[in-house]
């Protein structure tokens, strides 16, 4: 299991997915589907808007019904699982590239995260999950008195 | 059940079937969707994942016997201005392209997209389903 934290400037798998993609063309190459069963499901990219955070993961075929979301203390579980159709057999499969199984990705939210207030849509097969940030968490002016003389 | 759009040649180069211009693969990043296929007594179904994509941008053509898929992305719920701060996927569209073998019966195909999965089925044509054959015998002569 992989916590990723939020940490300024600390980007691990962006590198490697430089690195990767130098050796790949990513474009229309049908090879990146093999490198694709190396990443986790699902992928998920954060975003940092003014007053929220939002987690952004794409997740073909999966219902609200199929999905938990849980946050505990400060860190931020998904999982579910994902099956094929029921009621057919493995060897009617002339070809299967999409993956199935059981899957699971953790985070550790930040501190000015209001986990209480997340809120979690799908919409066309994308998860998108959205956490306020605390009050306390916004820049306040603070005023600077000077001593007398 | 969601649209499908045929194309067929005319003689008199008169204006196409529906769909517009032939489709090109799109510009920008591109992905290739991975697909199941399975066979079932009627013929085949193929489930293609396609998450991001809106049903009405999606594209489904059947050209002669060369199936085309075609989905634009857009995460809709992304706000404006959003700062990325982490990044593990990056949006692109969906293409994929193949030729069908004559066994499909092009005209009855359907298709169904939902949760981000297209799913097509493809019946095959009754003549190439198996039947049997009589097989008559003459007398020796």
């Amino acid at each position: 299991m992989n916590i990723w934290t939020w940490r300024p400037g600390w980007d691990p798998l962006g590198e490697l997915q430089r690195q990767v993609d130098r050796l790949f063309d990513f474009t229309q190459d049908v090879s990146r589907q093999f490198y694709q069963t190396w990443r986790q499901f699902p992928a998920f990219n954060l975003y940092e808007a003014p007053s929220e955070y939002m987690l952004i993961a794409p997740m073909p075929g999966i219902r609200p019904e199929d999905l938990d979301v849980s946050v505990v203390g400060g860190t931020l579980t998904i999982k579910g699982e994902r099956r094929r159709a029921a009621g057919v057999p493995e060897e009617a499969y002339r070809r299967m590239e999409r993956w199935q199984g059981k899957w699971s990705r953790t985070l550790q939210m930040p501190e000015n995260a209001d986990n209480d207030r997340l809120s979690a849509t799908l919409d066309n097969g994308v998860l998108y999950l959205r956490v306020p940030k605390a009050p306390e968490g916004q820049p306040r002016q603070v005023q600077v008195k000077t001593g007398s003389n | 059940m969601h649209p499908i759009h045929r194309w067929s040649p005319r003689e008199d180069g008169g204006p196409q079937a529906q769909g517009g211009e032939h489709p090109q693969p799109p510009a920008g990043n591109v992905y290739t969707p991975p697909l199941d296929i399975h066979e079932t007594p009627e013929g085949l179904v193929l489930e293609a994942d396609l998450p991001g994509v809106a049903p009405e941008h999606l594209e489904v053509r059947v050209e002669q016997n060369v199936l085309t898929i075609y989905g634009k992305v857009s995460w809709t719920q992304l706000p404006e201005g959003a700062r990325l701060i982490y990044e593990e996927v990056r949006p692109g569209d969906y293409y994929r392209s193949f030729i069908l073998s004559d066994e499909v019966d092009t005209d009855r195909i359907a298709a169904d997209f939902s949760n981000g999965v297209l799913r097509l089925t493809l019946p095959k044509a009754a003549k190439a389903r198996p039947r049997k054959i009589e097989v008559r015998t003459s007398a020796p002569a």
